[in-house]
């Protein structure tokens, strides 16, 4: 077990209010913006609460094998997962479906033309604040299969690391890139159907 | 196709390895053809850029932070209360 996540456990499972509000100032975030993207409105916070609960009653079993704060993800993560069971939440369309390949002829080239967006891309980092795109992309981001969803929330919007998102989702660093790949990749055809000059 | 000198050589194989045009792990010369497509391509330099502005544009989605965890807080409290 990392040393940090050692001390923080001990200090936990001591009942160390301060300790856990560490924890919790580090997860909190990411944990909500997971479970806000994977279950209604109405439950996110009753999941979030499940979670803590759920960590905290584990805890005496934690082993280490990842970080604590992934760790309290994949809980969130199995949690949220378990909700939309019970309420028969159809997610969708299936993971493995790679971006649109006939997009591409037989030679590798593309087959229609990328259309250019009514938001202009020449400064990428001005663009990207455009309420236009960012209400497009919220939606895009809401129709993207979960696994997709999940990879792409935690790296590109809370900005955990890959690894850090791979173990969470219980998958090698190499199928969370081609997750987090494919999930991109939907997010700007999306957009350019949305935003896309005619 | 990993580090392949035609890993951007198509159209294809740009936007499967979209993420590698600026990773330090693939050779120069590689990521230089890579640009050099990107010069002559125009629908591979607009899918770059739209692509590198919807990751950008991710981070933007993140909601405020949270003023108080209290929900993790009661949670806390009533599960020391129950140890
Ligand atoms: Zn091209």
């Amino acid at each position: 077990m990392h040393d940090d996540d050692a001390r923080l456990v001990t200090a936990l499972l001591a009942g160390d209010e301060a300790a856990f509000t560490t924890l919790s100032l580090s997860v909190q975030r990411p944990l909500s913006g997971l479970v806000r993207r994977l279950v209604s409105e109405a439950a996110v916070e009753d999941v979030v609460q499940q979670t803590w609960l759920t960590v905290l009653s584990s805890l005496a079993r934690f082993e280490g094998r990842s970080r604590l704060s992934t760790w309290v993800l994949q809980i969130g993560l199995n949690l949220a997962r378990a909700v939309n069971r019970s309420a028969g939440r159809e997610e969708p369309l299936s993971d493995d479906e790679a971006p649109a390949e006939e997009r591409f002829t037989a030679v590798g080239r593309w087959s229609q033309p990328v259309r250019e967006w009514v938001v202009s891309t020449d400064d990428p980092e001005r663009a990207a604040s455009n309420r236009q795109l960012l209400t497009a992309l919220d939606r895009a981001l809401q129709e993207l299969p979960e696994k997709q969803r999940v990879a792409v929330t935690l790296c590109d919007v809370e900005g955990l690391l890959p690894r850090e998102a791979a173990e969470v989702l219980g998958v090698e660093d190499g199928s969370l890139r081609v997750v987090l790949h494919r999930g991109r990749t939907k997010l700007r055809e999306s957009l350019e159907r949305s935003l896309g000059r005619v | 196709m990993e580090h392949s000198p035609l890993m951007f050589f198509t159209c294809r194989d740009l936007a499967r390895n979209v993420e590698r045009l600026e990773d330090s792990t693939v050779p120069v010369l590689h990521r230089w053809l890579g640009r050099a497509h990107l010069l002559w391509c125009r629908n591979c330099s607009r899918f770059v850029k739209q692509y590198r502005t919807t990751v950008l544009a991710l981070k933007h989605l993140q909601a405020p932070a949270p003023e108080q965890n209290l929900s993790a807080l009661v949670a806390f409290r009533a599960w020391r209360r129950r140890a």
